[in-house]
This record gives C-alpha cells, sequence and structure tokens, in this order.
C-alpha cells in the first residue's frame, strides 16, 4: 500500500478517492442484472463505472460524451471486470487532466483484455474453485459422520463457513483489481502476465483431488460395507466416470439407470 | 393449495436465485446452501442439507460460460426439496419420484431464460431511445439495472408458484398408484445418486489420459508390471 501510494505522489494527486473506487466495487455485483444475447454486460458495465465517470468530468457534456462510448458489446467474467472498470477511469481521468483523447487505447484493452481475463475467471472461478468448495463440504459432511455428529446447528455452521471462504478469494479480487488497474495503469497487464494461474489451478485441484478421495474412503468406512460390496461401487463409480467422461447429461444417465432399475426389480434381480 | 410457508419459500428461492447471475454471485445460490436454507424453513434442515449436497455434488461440473444458459441447479433445488417437504412423504422412493419429475421442468426453464435475456436485448434498444433523446445517462442506467432485477425476480416468483403446486399435486395423485416394483426401483436409484455424484466430482478432477491410463494398465492389462 506505501508503495502504491508513493507511486501516486509521483504521478500527482488523482481525484479519485478511495471511496469511490470502492463503489466501482460495490456496483460491479451487478454487471449482469441487464445480460442480453446482443450486447451482453454493456449495460451493466456503462452502470458501473457511470458515477465515477461523473465524478471526474464535472461537465456534463463530457460525461455524456464519455458514457457513449462505453455502451458497446462487452462481456467479461464478473469477479473480474475492476481490472477493465479500474483501468477505463484511470484513462479517462488521464485524458481529461491532461487534454488527449486515449479512446483508441481505451477500446484497445477493452477488447484484448476481457477475453483473457474472462478465460482465467471461468477456469479458476468457475472451473476449479467452486466445485473445490463443493468438495470441501463433502469432506467435511464425511468428517461429521465419522464422529456421529448430527446437530443441525453444524450443518448451518458448515455452509457459514463455505460461504465465507468461497467469498474471501472473489471480494478480495473484485476490490483489489479495481485499486491495482486504477493506480498502476497499464502495468496491471504485465501484472496478469506474470500470473501463475494453471500452477494454482494445478494446485488447487489436486488438493481437491485429496479431499474427495478421503471423503470418499470415509464414507465408504462409516457404512462398514464388506469388501464385495465395495468392489461392486467402485466399478460402478468407474462405469459413472467414463458414461459421464463421454458426454452424457446427468439427467440422461438419472433416467437410463432407473429404466435398468426397474428392469431388474420386475425381472425379480434386485 | 398455496399457504404462507410456501409462499415464503418461493420469495426467499426467489431473491436467492438473483444471485445465480443477476446480483452478486455470492454462491448463496448453490444447492447445498439453498438445500439448507429451505430445510431451516420447513424444520428439517439435515433432509434440506443432504438433498442440497447430493445436488451439489450432481451439478457441479455444470458451469456459465458465455452466452451460454445451463442447467439451474438453483431452481431444480427449490422446486425439489419444497416439492418434497410440502407433500408430506419423506421415503426415499418418494423423493426421487419428484426429483426425476423435476429435471424435465427445470429444462424448461432454459427456455423461459432465454426469453428473459431477449426481453433484455429489447429493453436495452430502450434505454439507448432513452440516451438519444437526451435523459440522463445515469437516470437511464438506473431504471435498466431495476429492471432487469425485476423481472429476473417476478418470472422465478411466477414460475415457482406455477410449479411448485403442480409437482406437490402430481406426486401426491400418481407417486401412491405406481406399482411397487417402480417405488423399490425409485428407492434403489436414489442411493445410487451421492456414487454418481461422486463419479462427477472424479471426472472434473481426473483428466482423461489418467482415466486412460488407469483403463490401459488396470482393467486391460492387470498383469503388466508395476501394477
Amino acid at each position: 500500500m506505501k508503495k502504491l501510494l508513493k507511486i501516486l505522489k509521483e504521478r500527482g494527486v488523482d481525484l479519485l478517492s478511495n471511496k469511490e473506487l470502492i463503489l466501482l466495487g460495490l456496483r460491479s455485483f451487478f454487471l449482469q442484472s441487464m445480460w442480453n444475447f446482443e450486447r451482453m454486460q454493456h449495460l451493466g458495465f456503462a452502470y458501473i463505472i457511470s458515477p465515477t465517470i461523473k465524478k471526474i468530468s464535472n461537465n456534463s457534456n463530457k460525461y455524456r460524451e464519455i458514457m457513449l462510448k462505453h455502451f458497446n458489446f462487452f462481456n467479461i467474467h464478473p469477479y473480474m471486470v475492476g481490472f477493465i472498470s479500474g483501468l477505463v477511469v484511470a484513462f479517462e481521468e488521464k485524458g481529461l487532466r491532461e487534454g488527449k483523447d486515449f479512446t483508441n487505447e481505451i477500446k484497445s484493452f477493452k477488447d484484448t483484455m476481457a477475453g483473457p481475463l474472462a478465460a482465467i475467471g471461468d477456469s479458476f472461478f468457475w472451473g476449479t474453485w467452486r466445485p473445490t468448495i463443493g468438495v470441501l463440504v463433502v469432506t467435511i459432511f464425511s468428517i461429521l459422520e465419522l464422529f456421529n455428529i448430527q446437530n443441525d446447528s453444524f450443518y448451518i455452521l458448515v455452509i457459514i463457513f463455505i460461504m465465507i471462504v468461497y467469498n474471501i478469494p472473489h471480494i478480495y479480487i473484485r476490490f483489489w483489481s479495481v485499486f491495482r488497474s486504477y493506480k498502476r495503469e497499464t502495468e496491471v497487464i504485465d501484472y496478469i502476465r506474470k500470473w501463475h494461474d494453471l500452477e494454482i489451478i494445478q494446485i488447487v485441484r489436486k488438493i481437491s483431488l485429496i479431499l474427495v478421495l478421503i471423503a470418499f474412503s470415509l464414507l465408504l468406512y462409516i457404512e462398514l460395507l464388506s469388501f464385495k460390496f465395495i468392489l461392486l461401487l467402485l466399478g460402478i463409480e468407474l462405469l459413472f466416470i467414463f458414461i459421464i467422461k463421454s458426454n452424457v447429461s446427468i439427467a440422461k444417465i438419472i433416467y437410463i439407470l432407473l429404466i435398468i432399475i426397474i428392469g431388474l426389480t420386475y425381472l425379480n434381480l434386485l | 393449495m398455496i399457504d404462507s410457508t410456501m409462499m415464503m419459500v418461493i420469495i426467499i428461492g426467489s431473491i436467492i436465485a438473483l444471485d445465480v447471475t443477476i446480483f452478486g454471485n455470492f454462491m448463496i445460490s448453490r444447492p447445498v446452501i439453498v438445500g439448507t436454507i429451505i430445510g431451516i424453513i420447513f424444520n428439517n434442515i439435515r433432509t434440506g442439507f443432504l438433498l442440497g449436497l447430493i445436488f451439489e455434488m450432481l451439478w457441479s461440473n455444470v458451469i456459465s460460460v458465455g452466452a451460454a444458459i445451463p442447467f439451474n441447479s438453483t431452481i431444480f433445488t427449490i422446486i425439489t426439496l419444497s416439492s418434497i417437504f410440502l407433500s408430506g412423504t419423506e421415503t426415499l422412493s418418494h423423493r426421487m419420484f419428484i426429483i426425476i419429475v423435476t429435471i424435465p421442468i427445470v429444462y424448461g426453464y432454459r427456455q423461459f431464460e432465454t426469453i428473459i435475456r431477449l426481453l433484455n436485448s429489447i429493453i436495452s434498444h430502450k434505454i439507448d431511445k432513452c440516451i438519444e433523446k437526451g435523459k440522463e445517462i445515469s437516470f437511464c442506467l438506473n431504471i435498466s439495472i431495476y429492471i432487469g432485477i425485476s423481472i429476473y425476480f417476478v418470472f422465478n416468483v411466477l414460475f415457482l408458484l406455477l410449479f411448485i403446486p403442480i409437482i406437490v399435486k402430481f406426486t401426491k395423485v400418481v407417486f401412491f398408484k405406481l406399482p411397487n416394483n417402480i417405488i423399490v426401483a425409485l428407492g434403489y436409484t436414489y442411493y445410487l445418486l451421492p456414487i454418481l455424484g461422486f463419479a462427477v466430482i472424479f471426472s472434473n478432477l481426473l483428466k482423461k489420459s489418467t482415466l486412460k491410463l488407469v483403463y490401459e494398465k488396470i482393467i486391460k492389462n492387470p498383469k503388466r508390471k508395476g501394477c
């Protein structure tokens, strides 16, 4: 933080206070409120930057002129929008202060950065972090079952706990990205390039795999199943995995399973 | 048919469903959390938590990327759990019956979600016109966000209000008339859901190459050195 303030002093005082930057982060929660197939999140993005642009352009005509540039197609992962909104505000402010036009630069980084940032967000938050939290709940549940804890208040505590755990990186990235990109401007692009996102994803996935193996083993142990039954379950598990990997939807698997089991009951095999 | 508890579930469920895309994405809309909340409303937290957990596992590989509208596991959990609690009995077969009845309805929900997105496009054009007419941009933007949230909320209320009573009524009428073999089969299928849930998680985490290795070394050629 001290380092950032030092950079700010070197560049001259910024017009925006922390309060306005926090507002940028808070408004990002509404990014997808008007999501549509034509221009996706364009209205949400305009809504995020609107009060900040109003603040930096005291002239209402200038505000209108700037805002009209931001009604084009826009799509990004909702948690990563802070990088773009911070940069847009920083450049618009710089343009007003120095009397220059940064329209091309703004359009360029909006177009080029949104895709990669969306990919990072989708692969980390949707593809890795969210399933990992699901796995964490399963593991906690299996531990509760192991110790025969079936108290309702524990279940409520579990969901509060996982909501906090999930939202720590979520909330952090939403606000940190706004501050970072506003104060460091294009330096943030180099910073993102240096991210080891693939390595982080691999580590989280490995942790997740260990957790799910623990949960699966614990639940088998709790049920005190015979060795033959465990082998049968593992066989079914492998079969399911291969079917899912063949891109068969879960709904289809459930219906097919039900039809097979109905057949087996009519044949008195179950 | 529609009592105060059902109305409470519908209102709370519709607010929570906003978290899926419209506002926040705090994860409050995940099945395990929604399930527990509905469990709290019906004073049966363990069942709510357990079923929510199973649904969480089953639909953990469903992600929303780009313009795709995926299966909405939040709406599925709200309808399934409230129908289970409202229709009285809570046997495993009964739960499974409601699950298989709800799945196609939630697939239908995707079509309605598509209509909302198309409606949003029309509204966004209206907003363009509102700005062209010289109205204050911030005012037009605020209105657009309020409209977006309201449409989604009202739509969810209507959807839940329509389908929860229908499923409850349908279950009460049809389930008890089912042949015994089908009721038994529904129970067995329910037992397999957690195993299927684990399979979804494993298939997310294991790469195809790992599975191929398992297949080649353990299943196809178990006597090979090192296995």
